[in-house]
C-alpha cells in the first residue's frame, strides 16, 4: 500500500508548500480468531492503512489525515487550511537522532503464525474448563497484528519501524438467577509469542478465581483495609498518571502543578517510564515524533520527578519534550506513557491477604474515570472482589461501592508485595491500605 | 450518489459474485466518508481537520460460522470476499441460521436541507471560537473546551439474498465543557447535542448554554461532597436516558441472551420487571435522531420495539442470527460503526416513556433524598450500573435545600427497575457526541431519552 501514496512526490510537493512538514503512514494488519459461548464462532482479517500529514505553515500548525490514495492532494489542501486555524509552531520538528538504547518490538514468529492452527488448543480449553465447571460460558480470543509504521519530516527524521502484537483472552460468564451474574477474565498481549504453557497458567489462576468467586459473602458499610492486585491497581494509577500528563499541566488543571521534587505519596512507592522493556507493549526506541526514547522516573521514593510531554505541549509551558509523543496516522500527536513501572515491595502477596482479620480484595470495577479523576477522586461499583476474613477470602462482595482518594490512599499504605505482576504495558507489585470506605 | 457512480463497475462485478457464491450468506459493505474535527481546549486550538475516507468489508457465512475482512483497497473488494468465505469454511462447530429479511433495493438518505456540508471550516471554526471565548471569559474558570464534529457517511449495502441499499447521512455535533479548581476540588459543567437534524439546530444559538455551565462549575465547588449511603432519588430526562440505555438497554440486547440458558430464564418474555407504569422503548424510525435509520447494517428494515411495556418484558433487540436462534421477529438492530467492523446488536433511541406524574409531585413525595441532574458517564457490566451525575441537589422535607458535588449512582438493574415508583411526563431524547461503545465499537450514534423519575433505594458512593 504504501508506494500508492507515493510518499517521494508527496513529500516534494510539501517541500514548495510549507515551511515543516511530518508525514505519518502506517499500514496494519490484524486478524484474529473468537470463540463466543464456548464455540468457534467468527475469523477476522484487518487490513487498514492511512497517511496523516501535520505541517507548518506561516508560523502556523495545519493537519489532516485520508485512508483513500486518490485524495493525497485533496489532504494536503486540508492540512493547509488547517493551518488557517491552528495554532503558532513554537516548536522546531527533531533532526534525525541515533536511538538510546535497542529494545525488541517486533518478533517475526508472531507474523508467521498461522491462527487456524490456534482453533484446536481453543476447542481443548474450551472443553477442560467446562468438564472441570459446568454452566459456563467462555468466550476466546486470539489476534495477531503487524504494524508498519513510517514517519518522514522536513528536517531530515525517516523512521521506518514495524511492530508485532500476540493477544490471548479468555472470560468465562455464568449466569445465576441467585447469585446474579460473575464475569472474570484474563488477558496478555506483547509483541512476542505467548507460549501454550503461559496460557496454561492463566487458564489455571482463572479457574482458581472463579472458584473463590462462587462463594458470597456480606459486608457491612464501613472502613477496611483493602489490597488492589494487578487487576485493579490500574484504576488508581490512572488518576496519578492523568496528573502527570503534561496536558493537564499545561492547562492548568493538574494538581500536581507546583509538587515538582515534593513528596506526594508514601516513600514506598517509585513509578517510572520505561520504554526499554522487551516485547512490552508500550516498549519503543523512538517516539511518534522521531525522538529518542530514554527511560525517567515519575514518582521517586514518594517525590513526584517528571511531567510527560510531546514537542508542542511541552513548548507551550518552556519545557522539553520527554520523547512520550503517540499518534495514529489520524491524529496528531499526544503526551502518552509508555511502560508503567513500580517498584516492588517487600511483603509475600500469600502474606499480604493472611495478615488482614477483615478487609477487602478487589479485583474489577465499573465506573472508573467516572469521578473527579484529576483530583484523585474515585468512586466504583465492586463488580469482581472478595471479602478476607481471618486472613482467608471468605466469598464474592457485591453490590457495593468503594470511594476515596488517591493521594489520601498512597499515603496511607500498609504494604506492597515482594511479587510484581505484568498487565499489558505495566508492572506493578499488589498494594494494601490501611482503609478505605466501603458503601453498600 | 458519489459511492455508486465512481465504483459501478466494481459494483457490478461484487453483485455478480455474491449471487453466485454457494455460501448460506455473504454481504459486502462500502463505505466512503468525509468530515471535520474542531477541538479548542483552554487557550489552543487543539485540532481543527478534515478528512476523507474510504473502505469497505465483506462478511461471509459460508455455512457454520462468520469470516469477516475489513480493507481500504476496494478495487480488491472480490478478493477480500473470498478470502472471508475460506475463513468461514474453517468454521465447524456451530449451526447458524438467519432470520428471513426481505430483499431490498432502497436509498435512504438522513440529511436535511441544513446538512454541515453547505458550511465551510471557518464558519464552523468562528462558532467554536465563539462558544470558547465565552467560556474563557468567566475568570473563574480553570479551564474549558469546544469540541465540534461533522461526518457525511456514504454507505453501499449489498447482500447474497439481493438487497442493495444506498444510504447518506449527515450528522453534526457539538460538546462544551468548562471546568473550575479550588485547590484540589476540580468541578466541572458540560453539554453535548448531536444527530442529523442539521447544523442550526445543533449547533447554532448555544451561548447561553456556554454561560451555564461555567456557572455551574464555578457553583458546584462551594457544594458539599455528598455522604454515602442509600437514597430515594429524582433524576432528569438525561440521567433517565442514560440509565434507560445503560441499566436495561444492553441487557435486551439478544446477543448477550441467545446462546445462555441461565439468562434465557432471567430475560424470559412476559416476565415482571417493573410497574405498571414503566414501559422502555427502542425506536430507530424517529425522523433525523442520533440513533435513526431506515435499515441496519445487515438490510433489515427498522422497527420501533416495546422493550418493557406495562412493566412486563415484552421484546428484545436483534440482528438476523439471534432472531432465528431465539425464534422471535428481526427488529433491525444489528448496526456495525464503520466498514472496519462486523454488525453486532446495538441500540438506537432507547428511552423510558411518559408516566403520569409531575416533577414537582416527585420532589413534594420525597422526605430525604437527592435531585440529581445531567451524566457525565455511564457504565454497566449487565448486572450492575454506576452513573455519574454532574449536578446534584438535596431534597429535605419535600424541597431541594442545598447543593451536592460528587454524586455516583450505582445499583443492581434488576432492583433497581423495580424501584422506580413515579414517572414522569416530560420526555426528552438526548443524542450527542458521546456515543455508545460495544465490543470496542465506539461511539455509535444512539440517542437516550426518558422524564423525571423517582427511584427508591440507590447507592451513592463517598468519602
Amino acid at each position: 500500500m504504501e508506494n500508492k501514496y507515493c510518499l517521494e512526490s508527496l513529500e516534494k510537493e510539501l517541500r514548495k508548500k510549507c515551511d515543516a512538514f511530518e508525514i505519518c503512514y502506517s499500514d496494519s494488519h490484524n486478524s484474529g480468531i473468537g470463540f463466543e459461548n464456548n464455540k468457534l464462532f467468527s475469523m477476522e482479517n484487518n487490513y487498514s492503512s492511512g497517511l496523516g500529514i501535520r505541517l507548518v505553515k506561516n508560523g502556523k500548525i495545519g493537519f489532516s489525515f485520508t485512508t483513500n490514495p486518490e485524495k493525497i492532494k485533496e489532504t494536503v489542501g486540508y492540512a493547509i487550511e488547517s493551518s488557517k486555524y491552528g495554532e503558532r509552531a513554537l516548536f522546531e520538528l527533531p533532526c534525525r537522532r541515533n536511538k538510546k538504547r535497542e529494545v525488541k518490538t517486533y518478533d517475526e514468529n508472531v507474523e508467521k503464525i498461522d491462527l487456524k492452527k490456534r482453533i484446536s488448543f481453543g476447542k481443548q480449553i474450551i472443553r477442560q474448563i467446562n468438564s472441570e465447571i459446568p454452566d459456563l460460558n467462555i468466550s476466546l480470543g486470539f489476534s495477531k497484528t503487524i504494524d508498519n509504521f513510517v514517519l518522514i519530516n522536513s528536517n531530515g527524521v525517516r523512521l521506518e519501524d514495524k511492530s508485532s502484537e500476540y493477544s490471548f483472552g479468555i472470560t468465562l460468564l455464568s449466569v445465576n438467577e441467585k447469585k446474579g451474574l460473575l464475569d472474570i477474565s484474563e488477558s496478555k498481549s506483547r509483541a512476542n509469542i505467548i507460549t501454550d504453557e503461559e496460557i496454561g497458567g492463566m487458564i489455571k489462576t482463572l479457574k482458581t478465581r472463579y472458584n473463590k468467586a462462587n462463594k458470597t459473602a456480606k459486608i457491612k458499610q464501613g472502613a477496611y483495609p483493602a489490597i488492589f492486585n494487578k487487576y485493579s491497581v490500574g484504576i488508581l494509577y490512572s488518576c496519578f498518571l492523568a496528573a502527570i500528563n503534561g496536558k493537564t499541566f499545561q492547562k492548568g488543571i493538574s494538581p500536581l502543578s507546583d509538587k515538582i521534587n515534593k513528596k506526594i505519596i508514601d516513600s514506598r512507592i517509585t513509578m517510572r517510564d520505561n520504554p526499554f522493556i522487551d516485547y512490552m507493549s508500550g516498549s519503543a526506541e523512538f517516539d511518534a515524533e522521531g525522538l529518542p526514547a530514554y527511560e525517567k522516573p515519575l514518582i521517586e521514593k514518594g517525590v513526584f520527578k517528571n511531567f510527560i510531554f510531546d514537542l508542542k505541549t511541552a513548548s507551550l509551558v518552556n519545557k522539553k519534550s520527554t520523547a512520550n509523543a503517540a499518534r495514529s496516522f489520524a491524529s496528531q500527536p499526544q503526551p502518552s506513557f509508555t511502560n508503567i513501572t513500580v517498584d516492588a515491595g517487600e511483603t509475600d502477596y500469600s502474606k499480604m491477604i493472611s495478615d488482614i482479620d477483615e478487609g477487602i480484595l478487589i479485583e474489577q470495577a465499573i465506573g472508573a474515570g467516572q469521578s473527579n479523576t484529576l483530583a484523585g477522586d474515585f468512586s466504583v461499583n465492586i463488580d469482581l472482589g472478595y471479602l478476607i476474613k481471618n486472613g482467608k477470602i471468605s466469598g464474592r462482595v457485591k453490590d457495593c461501592m468503594i470511594a476515596g482518594n488517591v493521594y489520601d490512599l498512597f499515603n496511607d499504605i500498609k504494604c506492597l508485595s515482594k511479587d510484581l505482576f505484568y498487565k499489558s504495558s505495566m508492572i506493578t507489585p499488589a498494594v494494601c491500605f490501611n482503609k478505605i470506605n466501603v458503601a453498600v | 450518489m458519489n459511492v455508486k457512480k465512481s465504483f459501478e463497475k466494481l459494483i457490478k462485478t461484487a453483485k455478480e459474485f455474491l449471487k453466485n457464491s454457494k455460501g448460506k450468506y455473504g454481504e459486502i459493505r462500502i463505505e466512503e466518508y468525509c468530515g471535520s474535527n474542531i477541538s479548542i481546549i483552554g487557550k489552543e486550538v487543539e485540532d481543527v481537520k478534515s478528512s476523507e475516507n474510504l473502505g469497505g468489508c465483506c462478511r461471509a457465512l459460508y455455512s457454520n460460522g462468520w469470516g469477516f475482512v475489513s480493507f481500504n483497497d476496494i478495487n480488491d473488494t472480490v478478493k477480500y470476499f473470498i478470502e472471508a468465505e475460506e475463513q468461514s469454511k474453517c468454521i465447524r462447530s456451530k449451526k447458524i441460521e438467519l432470520a428471513d429479511a426481505p430483499v431490498v433495493k432502497d436509498s435512504d438518505i438522513i440529511k436535511t436541507a441544513d446538512s454541515p456540508d453547505k458550511y465551510n471550516l471557518s464558519d464552523k471554526f468562528d462558532i467554536c471560537a465563539k462558544y470558547s471565548s465565552i467560556l474563557k471569559k468567566n475568570k473563574k474558570l480553570q479551564t474549558s473546551s469546544v469540541r465540534y464534529r461533522d461526518t457525511i457517511k456514504k454507505t453501499l449495502l449489498l447482500t447474497s439474498n439481493g438487497s442493495e441499499i444506498y444510504s447518506e447521512t449527515a450528522f453534526c455535533g457539538i460538546a462544551c465543557s468548562a471546568m473550575a479548581r479550588d485547590g484540589s476540588n476540580i468541578q466541572s459543567g458540560y453539554f453535548t447535542q448531536g444527530d442529523y437534524q442539521g447544523f442550526k439546530k445543533n449547533i447554532l444559538g448555544l451561548e447561553d448554554r456556554c454561560k451555564i455551565i461555567g456557572e455551574r462549575a464555578v457553583r458546584l465547588l462551594s457544594a458539599e461532597p455528598v455522604k454515602p449511603g442509600k437514597y430515594v432519588i429524582i433524576i432528569d430526562p438525561v440521567l433517565c436516558g442514560v440509565f434507560a440505555h445503560e441499566a436495561f438497554g444492553h441487557l435486551s440486547e439478544a446477543d448477550f441472551i441467545y446462546e445462555n440458558p441461565n439468562m434465557k430464564k432471567i430475560m424470559k418474555l412476559g416476565r415482571k420487571f417493573g410497574g405498571d407504569n414503566l414501559n422502555i422503548i427502542d425506536d430507530p424510525t424517529m425522523p433525523n435522531l442520533a440513533g435513526s435509520y431506515k435499515y441496519d447494517s445487515e438490510g433489515v428494515k427498522s422497527k420501533k420495539t416495546f422493550l418493557i411495556k406495562n412493566g412486563i418484558l415484552t421484546g428484545r433487540l436483534h440482528s438476523r442470527e439471534t432472531a432465528s436462534k431465539l425464534k422471535e421477529k428481526t427488529t433491525g438492530n444489528s448496526r456495525a460503526i464503520s466498514f472496519g467492523f462486523p454488525p453486532i446488536v446495538r441500540m438506537s433511541n432507547t428511552y423510558i416513556d411518559n408516566g403520569k406524574n409531575t416533577f414537582n409531585e416527585m420532589i413534594e413525595s420525597a422526605e430525604y433524598g437527592i435531585y440529581a441532574k445531567g451524566a457525565l458517564g455511564g457504565m454497566t457490566n449487565t448486572e450492575m450500573f454506576t452513573f455519574s451525575s454532574e449536578e446534584a441537589f438535596l431534597i429535605e422535607n419535600g424541597k431541594i435545600t442545598k447543593p451536592l458535588r460528587d454524586v455516583i449512582l450505582s445499583g443492581n438493574v434488576f432492583e433497581t427497575l423495580k424501584n422506580i415508583d413515579m414517572i414522569g411526563d416530560d420526555l426528552k431524547h438526548h443524542g450527542g457526541l458521546g456515543g455508545c461503545g460495544k465490543g470496542g465499537q465506539s461511539p455509535l450514534p444512539v440517542t437516550d431519552g426518558g422524564p423525571h423519575i423517582r427511584i427508591k433505594d440507590v447507592i451513592i458512593g463517598g468519602k
